[in-house]
């Protein structure tokens, strides 16, 4: 049986310096020292309340869907789905709540967004998305995997589209947490691509498999910034992935 | 009553993060849920977290809960009169 070809239709990234597009670079203003300090007028041209009520790790996700839609053909509600990786998952919501209960007052927004799918939430309203979600919530290739989950389900006809983001940031704060003892915490970044069946995109693919020890393996921003990188200068071919505990390729192009 | 009514308003924009809200942006008397400040029950709940903490007032039941967040004018007077009280 043959399934039909994913495409990459976009794709967004906020990183530590600006945020990228196909349209090109925006680097950010001078008074924000973090990819966390992203405004919503960076990502949204009308207002949106909620904005500045989401976690870091929610707002982010939220603004890499924000920014990527920003010049994405319109979307099929119903047949558009939502993959978010994640490798803390809602970790900086969990302690910033038990801190709010430890404090007395334990905070009813911040308990809300105690759910790693919190951010799918957020999108699938604004956006009126109705399709399958996925969350992958791991300390290493959330975001590669995520990829890989969103693309399975077009695959399978499940959706028409799928908005992949990866995040590998979490709050500053929370770096030095005890709790992410024996981790290297990476610079703060969401990426976020369109998966569809096309026109006019790039074709991909992509496989991840867990694995044992890896020698030489690199961080998942790392192969992150690759595909975006390939993406924008409009290079094909495989990019091979040694993350910690996973083996992969993307391929771009036929 | 109008100093209260400005630091409530304040108080709204922070503890429920409305970066894009100013507080001349709020009417102290348009509705406060299900107006254009666009908060919602979680919102509700956490104005109760903040009345309790910054002010040790309670809003003992629904039916007094619903005249108090009738506006922002209607809560700032539930404050004054609860809190000379406690």
């Amino acid at each position: 049986m043959s399934h039909p070809p994913v495409q990459i239709l976009g794709f967004a990234a906020l990183l530590p310096e600006g945020m990228l597009t196909a349209a090109g670079h925006s680097p950010w203003e001078a008074d924000q020292q973090s990819v966390a300090d992203v405004r919503r007028g960076q990502v949204l041209d009308k207002p949106h309340l909620n904005f500045g009520k989401l976690t870091v790790s929610d707002r982010l996700s939220f603004a890499a869907a924000c920014l990527l839609l920003r010049s994405a053909p319109s979307l099929d509600g119903p047949r558009t789905g939502i993959a978010i990786g994640m490798p803390w998952g809602s970790l900086s919501a969990d302690i910033r709540f038990m801190e709010s209960v430890v404090g007395g007052f334990p905070s009813p927004a911040i308990f809300s967004a105690t759910l790693p799918s919190s951010a799918i939430a957020e999108i699938a309203i604004y956006y009126k998305l109705q399709g399958p979600n996925r969350v992958v919530s791991q300390p290493y290739a959330s975001g590669l995997v995520a990829l890989e989950a969103a693309e399975r389900v077009i695959r399978s006809g499940k959706a028409d589209a799928m908005i992949a983001v990866a995040l590998t940031a979490i709050e500053p704060q929370d770096r030095t947490s005890p709790l992410l003892a024996g981790t290297t915490p990476r610079p703060d970044a969401a990426f976020a691509f369109l998966l569809g069946k096309g026109p006019g995109g790039t074709p991909f693919s992509i496989t991840m498999q867990p694995a044992g020890h890896a020698e030489n393996s690199q961080p998942e921003d790392v192969y992150l910034r690759s595909l975006v990188e390939r993406l924008q200068s409009r290079r094909t071919g495989a990019i091979a992935v040694t993350a910690r505990g996973w083996f992969g390729k993307l391929v771009l192009g036929e | 009553m109008d100093e209260l009514i400005e630091e409530i308003k304040g108080k709204v924009i922070t503890s429920l993060k409305l970066t894009d809200i100013k507080p001349a942006d709020i009417d102290p008397d348009a509705p406060l849920i299900g107006g254009g400040l666009g908060l919602d029950s979680i919102d509700t709940l956490e104005l109760l977290v903040m009345m309790e903490k910054d002010y040790g007032v309670t809003v003992p039941d629904v039916n007094v809960g619903r005249t108090v967040f009738t506006s922002v004018r209607a809560l700032a007077t539930y404050v004054q009169e609860h809190r000379a009280r406690d």
